[in-house]
């Protein structure tokens, strides 16, 4: 059976066809619509099945969407206006947050903060309290909510969060408040934090709950519209999205928590990433996707698609399980310059696409990142990116120059000079995703994707000693690729504060016992079959007095005793990432999760050719500049030429329609069977 | 090649190409990034893991700070040289071995107040010192009288807890467990101290590893010179920002509301003098010492009129000892920002170091009318609660000063750390977990900011029902005097703490109010000031003021008395039942 995958950009929407047996049929790109999202996403199914083999339309299955609508709505602020119902005393929560002031305005006297993402004449209170331990310490107010619901009617505001402290201990209070708003307030949407996020912060809940809230009345119509469209264009198609955690869902279930797909887009790229290290047997790699504005790192050890609660959005905190990827603004676009203190920097302020580098010719004058690699010859003089841009490397080098001259260094230096900085700073963005969590970054490859990322993976990965970088192919349309090899994953998890003693076993047990009932019940309505479901238990531990946790896995041991196991794991796990354990403090539970995991789709396909060893063919060569007075004239091959099999060794470059790969002197370099371009750099010595 | 020609490099000293500078100076940062980060993770009290009262920072051989941490609390950073210079004093850079690692809290010694200790440890490459890391965090009980050591009618430091000369807390890499149980000996709850202090002990280590990669990397002379390097860039920056001040002197007083002892106003006296590309800061005038612990050892003095001019000039560029390098400070001894040893300072780190920026915001608010927005809360506000009949207990220390003062552009932020703080909150469902404290109410005050043009941000209000008998202290400010509007804007409300007995009767409490027993069953309305207003409220537009009275910020009264408006019922208003009318217009 077929897949089909579409990643919904910006700019464009990416569409591939997938073969459960062969891989990938077809590819399409087609521009994305603001007016019409769903409409793009169409056009793009339609698209890439009409490149793909006569059969397709008849043997699809599924259609996977990563979208960014969630993404565009909190980029833009644009979405509607949103209510929140909380214990009386609470309602400026969400305003105060935790007090403190970010660190981009510690010394910014002048910055007004972000305004609260419900105004607080939408902030209503009710009279109710529970205590701690969940008892009810005063009731519910139901007149007073039923009063707030009919002024939140009268006000035509679509949707409510509500969070009352405590709710993640006793949702009941919170339960019987959605009952009597839609009594009230029939039609509006209701998103209750003891649904979305049941754990202790009562900030944090309320934060992502009012996100919730803030989404649901965007993304519900918008997949609603999108699963009725596709539907009458195949009936037979079933769709699932991509959430933040890098697993789908179903239409219904996305549209009624929208805040876990806030990063359904970067999600498909870390699935892809997964999907790599599995086709190369590099279980641990890193991933890097440098663009125009930004160069995001996710580290996946062991084959797994790392997830963490730290994400932000509009200034909240968004605590629904997300990908791990840490993003610093450094892209082609960043601009160089030498600040009043006279220091040479590169960013933070960004040329974006208008006006562009200087190369663009759009009337960008200083110098970025894009100008030095075509300064140095990784990007051709006089290419066609898209339909309007030649580079124009006079350009480049003239606004290289006059940076030069306030730094005393020649153009070609000061361009050597933009990479070498930049590549620092993405250098310590990956040091600071694997040896400041504990990981060695010699035992991992380093997987470039994105428009400018293979032009500096191998730099960066010479600085960290990283023997292996992996340029996949289909670059362009990698995070697509993502979407038709995801499964469905669900994370439940609640707060559960004790020790971890022999006894606990039972109580957490009973825990796990519950919250797999509940993920058993949600796979199933997905119409996952019983055989391709797999739950998966963890604990959050930490030495009783932390605060912060570490996710320990239990990998199936349930085994009595197993506990005690755990505890061990944990104390060689924090050693690993804070660089010490405690044996004589205890460990206690804080979080008590289970993922739900369900596959979609048969065993991932096998290598599309197993051909023999050969020499790859060259196309011309370019002339490369990595050292200062030291040109080098390296072959160029098109990697649309490279076969499975084919190598070559040394310094070359590799052009295709979206990036450039620049392979450095002392490596080898190979296609493997899969069609990934593996190369292998040489220790230094 | 040089990196500026603005400054040659003094005495020839060697300069690294103006691309390895940038390449060695993000990796600086990142190792003091990923410092922060193991601290945080790995701490113990909800001082320090969910308030963040905690500091890091790279210094080098002499004891400059050259990189702090990202969003540490600037009251701990500036006086850091100056702390450093105080374990130098007595371990001087010679006696010191592989493995040492450093501890003191001494306000004598360049400290802030006990409370703060900092730990530092030397970075040995090629057999020689070439830096420092360094995390200063808030103990949350060093001993004295009362849980939580803020025991304000002490007379001297002796009475304030727990004072540690520079002493080495690690000698070659082997703890020195006399001094360990010296401390375990003197605090309260001693298993929570050490959890913070091996948490500050790994944020330390972490960083010197990350510095030798480094040094390994680049060559250690490479690093060295670029954290030299760091601090001439960042001196030419600041005297850059410093030449777009109009020179001149600007003078300004404000007032801290007393000490433990005396309500009688604490005077800040400052003369900011502006020449060309230098700035001059005396605080001659200012009050004679406090008997209570108001006093701001010079330490924190500097970290606060520091942080006030790089506020001022360049918000958006790293601070550290560079930054520094064109303001002088002038203190006299014996005053309130400088006192002799060994008057009591335990208050002044956080309520007179405020108001020491205020006053040189203040006086150059007419250089830079634009740059300085009206005063704001000007305090931390700090509320700790103890159970009466426990020992070693949690103990529970919460700061509530927040609210920014409005400015040229818009109105200042409501519940917002300003100013030489930035410690946060704890979560009300984690303070109920711990402490015999029930929160029935947190949330912004009605009529807190200052009225004006644009509008001072509001504070903050808790009401606390304590569950059980309670030793309650207070360090706040603000309750006398308010933070100052700027150009015909009104000041913020002053503070207001009014304690609730089990019988009904209520007291109003002072600013300071020392430790007291409370009974079970009171309640604490516990109100920091609002911050001042920017322009004159008649300017304001209406609609704005409409606004501000449908979201509760301000009340009908407020509206009438400070801006001048009338307002009217209209119970079929959507947006809230009042509407404001020009005064004497119909509806």
């Amino acid at each position: 059976m077929r897949r089909i995958g579409i990643d919904a950009g910006g700019t464009f929407t990416d569409a591939v066809l997938w073969d459960e047996e062969s891989g990938l049929l077809s590819s399409a790109k087609v521009s994305s619509r603001k007016d019409d999202p769903a409409g793009a996403v169409l056009a793009a199914a339609q698209r890439v099945v009409e490149l793909g083999p006569d059969d397709a339309n008849h043997t699809l299955r599924d259609l996977v969407h990563g979208t960014t609508i969630g993404t565009n709505v909190s980029l833009e602020r644009n979405g509607p206006r949103t209510a929140l119902l909380t214990t009386r005393g609470f309602r400026d929560v969400l305003e105060i947050g935790r007090l403190t002031r970010p660190a981009s305005a510690l010394y910014d006297l002048l910055d007004p903060g972000p305004s609260p993402l419900v105004a607080r004449r939408d902030r209503f209170e009710v009279p109710e309290r529970l205590d701690r331990d969940g008892s009810v310490h005063e009731t519910l107010d139901e007149e007073a909510v039923a009063a707030a619901a009919r002024t939140l009617a009268a006000r035509g505001i679509p949707s409510i969060a509500v969070s009352f402290l405590y709710s993640h201990v006793n949702p009941a209070h919170e339960r019987r408040a959605r009952e009597i708003i839609h009594e009230h307030a029939p039609g509006v949407e209701v998103s209750l934090s003891s649904d979305v996020l049941p754990q202790v912060r009562e900030f944090e809940r309320t934060a992502t709950t009012v996100l919730n809230a803030y989404l649901k009345p965007v993304c519900a119509p918008y997949l609603d519209e999108l699963t009725g469209r596709l539907a009458s264009w195949n009936a037979d198609i079933r769709t699932w999205i991509m959430q933040s955690n890098g697993g789908v869902t179903s239409p219904r279930r996305a549209a009624s928590s929208p805040v876990n797909l806030l990063m359904s887009g970067p999600s498909g790229g870390v699935v892809a990433g997964r999907l790599i290290a599995q086709q190369t047997g590099l279980a641990d790699t890193i991933t890097v996707d440098m663009g125009g504005t930004s160069f995001d790192v996710c580290l996946i050890a062991d084959a797994t698609v790392p997830l963490s609660t730290h994400s932000t959005s509009m200034d909240l905190p968004v605590k629904v399980p997300t990908v791990d990827i840490e993003t610093i603004g450094t892209g082609g676009g960043s601009v160089a310059h030498v600040d009043s203190g006279g220091q040479f920097l590169v960013g933070p302020a960004s040329a974006g696409a208008r006006p562009g580098p200087a190369a663009y010719g759009r009337g960008g004058t200083e110098p970025t990142v894009t100008d030095a690699n075509v300064v140095l010859g990784v990007l051709q003089d006089g290419t066609l990116l898209g339909d309007d841009v030649v580079i124009d490397r006079s350009a480049a080098l003239a606004a290289c120059a006059r940076l030069g001259l306030r730094l005393g260094l020649d153009p070609i230096e000061t361009a050597l000079g933009i990479r070498r900085i930049s590549n620092a700073a993405m250098a310590g963005a990956v040091r600071a995703a694997t040896v400041g969590r504990g990981h060695d970054p010699r035992r991992f490859a380093l997987n470039a994707f994105g428009g400018a990322g293979p032009m500096h993976a191998t730099d960066i990965a010479e600085e960290l000693a990283i023997p292996t970088v992996i340029v996949p192919p289909v670059a362009g349309v990698l995070s697509a690729v993502g979407l038709v090899v995801s499964d469905v994953v669900h994370n439940h998890g609640t707060s559960h504060a004790a020790p971890m003693s022999p006894q606990a076993e039972a109580t957490v047990g009973q825990i796990f016992a519950d919250l797999e009932r509940r993920a058993t019940e949600q796979l199933t309505d997905e119409g996952v079959r019983p055989t391709w479901q797999t739950l998966v238990r963890a604990l959050d531990l930490h030495y009783a007095g932390q605060n912060s946790t570490i996710t320990v896995p239990l990998d199936g041991d349930d085994r009595p005793g197993w506990a005690g196991r755990l505890v061990e794991r944990f104390h060689r796990m924090h050693e690993q990432v804070n660089g010490f354990r405690v044996e004589t403090e205890p460990v206690h539970v804080a979080v008590v999760r289970v993922t739900g995991v369900g596959r979609t789709t048969v065993e991932d396909p096998a290598p599309r050719s197993s051909a023999t060893s050969s020499i790859a063919p060259s196309h011309g060569t370019r002339l490369l500049t990595m050292a200062p007075g030291d040109a080098l004239e390296v072959p160029r091959f098109r990697r649309e030429d490279l076969l499975p099999g084919q190598f070559f060794t040394g310094a070359a470059v590799v052009d295709s329609a979206d990036t450039t790969v620049v392979v450095p002197p002392r490596s080898r370099t190979r296609i493997d069977d899969f069609g990934n371009m593996l190369i292998h750099l040489e220790a230094r010595s | 090649m040089t990196v500026t020609d603005q400054q040659p490099p003094a005495t020839g000293a060697a300069q690294l190409d103006p691309i390895t500078f940038s390449v060695v100076d993000s990796g600086l940062r990142a190792a003091v990034a990923e410092m922060k980060a193991v601290v945080l993770r790995t701490a113990y009290s909800n001082l320090w893991r969910e308030a963040g009262d905690l500091s890091c920072a790279l210094l080098d051989a002499e004891g400059q700070i050259v990189v702090q941490g990202v969003g540490d609390i600037p009251i701990h950073l500036g006086s850091m040289p100056l702390t450093m210079r105080g374990v130098l004093d007595r371990y001087p850079v010679e006696s010191m071995e592989p493995g040492d690692v450093l501890l003191q809290n001494d306000p004598y010694r360049g400290n802030n107040h006990l409370p703060d200790y900092f730990m530092a440890k030397p970075v040995f490459a090629d057999g020689r010192v070439v830096a420092f890391t360094a995390v200063r965090g808030h103990y949350v009980d060093i001993g004295g009288p009362t849980p939580g050591s803020y025991y304000t009618l002490a007379r001297d430091v002796y009475g304030e807890g727990l004072r540690m000369p520079p002493v080495k807390l690690f000698r070659r890499g082997v703890v020195d467990q006399d001094i360990l149980e010296i401390i375990t000996s003197n605090v309260r709850n001693p298993a929570e101290r050490l959890g913070d202090i091996r948490s500050q002990h790994a944020g330390c280590v972490t960083a010197e590893r990350r510095l030798l990669d480094y040094c390994e990397r680049y060559g250690t002379d490479a690093v060295v010179t670029a954290m030299r390097q760091v601090l001439d860039v960042s001196e030419q920056r600041a005297r850059a920002a410093f030449r777009e001040i109009p020179d001149g002197e600007y003078t300004f007083t404000d007032v801290c509301d007393g000490d433990s002892f005396s309500t009688d106003p604490i005077q800040i006296t400052v003369q900011v003098t502006v020449r060309g590309d230098e700035i001059a800061i005396d605080f001659d005038g200012s009050s004679p010492q406090s008997r209570g612990g108001m006093n701001s050892p010079l330490g924190v003095t500097h970290s606060a009129a520091h942080f006030a001019v790089k506020a001022l000039t360049e918000p958006h560029t790293p601070s550290n000892s560079g930054s520094y390098r064109p303001v002088s400070i002038s203190a006299p001894l014996g005053t309130i920002v400088n006192p002799r040893s060994p008057a009591p300072v335990v208050a002044g780190n956080h309520e007179t170091s405020a108001r020491i920026a205020d006053v040189v915001l203040g006086a150059l608010a007419p250089a830079v009318p634009d740059l300085v927005p009206a005063a704001g809360t000007g305090s931390s506000s700090v509320l700790i609660v103890a159970r009466e009949h426990a020992v070693d207990d949690a103990i529970m220390y919460e700061v509530h000063g927040a609210g920014q003062g409005g400015n040229v552009q818009v109105d200042g932020a409501n519940a917002r750390r300003t100013s030489i703080g930035n410690t946060g909150n704890t979560p009300v469902e984690l303070l109920e977990a711990t402490n015999p404290v029930r929160v029935l109410s947190y949330e912004l005050r009605t009529d807190g900011g200052g009225a004006g043009r644009h509008r001072g941000g509001t504070g903050l209000a808790r009401l606390v029902e304590f569950t059980e008998d309670v030793t309650v202290t207070i360090v706040a400010d603000r309750d006398q005097s308010r933070p100052y509007g700027l150009w015909g804007g009104s000041p913020g409300a002053a503070a207001t703490f009014e304690l609730t007995h089990p019988d009904g009767t209520t007291e109003v409490l002072g600013s300071k109010t020392p430790p007291r027993s409370v009974a079970a069953g009171s309640r604490l309305l516990f109100a920091c000031a609002g911050a001042g207003g920017y322009g004159p409220a008649s300017e304001r537009d209406p609609a704005q003021v409409q606004a501000d009275l449908d979201d509760g910020y301000v009340s009908t009264d407020a509206v009438e008395r400070d801006y001048g408006l009338t307002v009217e019922a209209a119970p079929d208003r959507l947006e809230g039942g009042l509407v404001v009318v020009a005064a004497g217009t119909p509806a």
